[in-house]
């Protein structure tokens, strides 16, 4: 298991997704999922940013599995972050997309329907630990999405 | 994140370039925002050198969308590459506008024709 750690700075987490995708593309990722790993990562450790640790930067972890010889198509990992108690599995933003028209459409809470959208699995956790409760997300994705 | 804009007939075509994300999409919004309160009604937005968008970037389009129809105008888009009509597409934009391989094609069906 590779853990990779960052503050919740801009700087910081845009470095963690560049980290990521560097080794999802070690692994043979398509760009399709690239992009679609991008859009997860970057979904999740905005809300970190802007909820977890809305005063000052905060820690974020986040563990890379290691290949799976039986899911060589998956990429899997786990975010940390020792904010408030937020479950991102819970929310499903999909009736936005239920309003048929531009007028009646609502604004935001797309962010968390992509994570859904474009991820395999997602399992929440709330733990306990020596630096204090944390949440624990793991997910997984497709490495080889078809396309460019 | 890069915006263009050029004035063809009454068509303001807004070229977007490189990332809109959430650290640029404020910017973003603000100079279409500025183009539609300088009286553009009719804009097409060539997203061909459009790299990434994710959800901060879709929310501002729906932002600006509602704002260019409440003065009467009308918005599409054109060109995109697969990464970003992905999210359209999954966002349920592809029901909500007009949306165009090319500004070429854009021009020929018309702003009369646009959702």
């Amino acid at each position: 298991m590779l853990t990779l750690k960052s503050q919740s700075t801009t700087e910081g987490l845009h470095s963690l997704v560049e980290a990521v995708i560097r080794i999802a593309r070690s692994r043979g990722c398509t760009p399709k999922s690239a992009n679609q790993l991008q859009l997860i990562l970057e979904e999740l450790l905005t809300n970190i940013r802007l909820y977890a640790y809305p005063e000052h930067p905060g820690p974020v972890e986040l563990d890379v599995y290691p290949e799976n010889p039986l899911e060589k198509n998956l990429f899997k990992f786990r975010l940390r972050d020792w904010g408030p108690a937020f479950d991102p599995s819970l929310e499903y933003a999909s009736h936005h997309l239920e309003e048929g028209s531009l007028e009646s459409r609502k604004i935001g809470g797309l962010g968390v329907y992509f994570v859904h959208s474009f991820s395999n699995s997602m399992e929440y956790h709330r733990l306990e630990s020596e630096k204090g409760d944390l949440n624990s997300l793991e997910l997984s994705l497709p490495l080889l999405g078809d396309g460019a | 994140m890069e915006v263009d804009v050029v004035l063809k007939d009454s068509f303001h075509i807004a070229s977007v370039t490189g990332r809109v994300d959430a650290v640029n999409a404020g910017d973003f919004e603000k100079k279409i925002k500025d183009l539609i309160q300088q009286g553009a009604k009719i804009i097409v937005m060539d997203m061909s050198g459009l790299e990434y968008i994710n959800s901060a970037g879709i929310r501002s389009i729906l932002l600006l969308a509602k704002n260019i129809r409440s003065s009467k105008g009308k918005m599409c888009f054109s060109g995109m590459q697969p990464s970003v009509e992905e999210v359209f597409d999954i966002s349920g934009f592809k029901s909500l506008f007009s949306i165009f391989p090319s500004t070429e094609t854009a021009f020929k069906a018309g702003s009369a024709s646009w959702r």
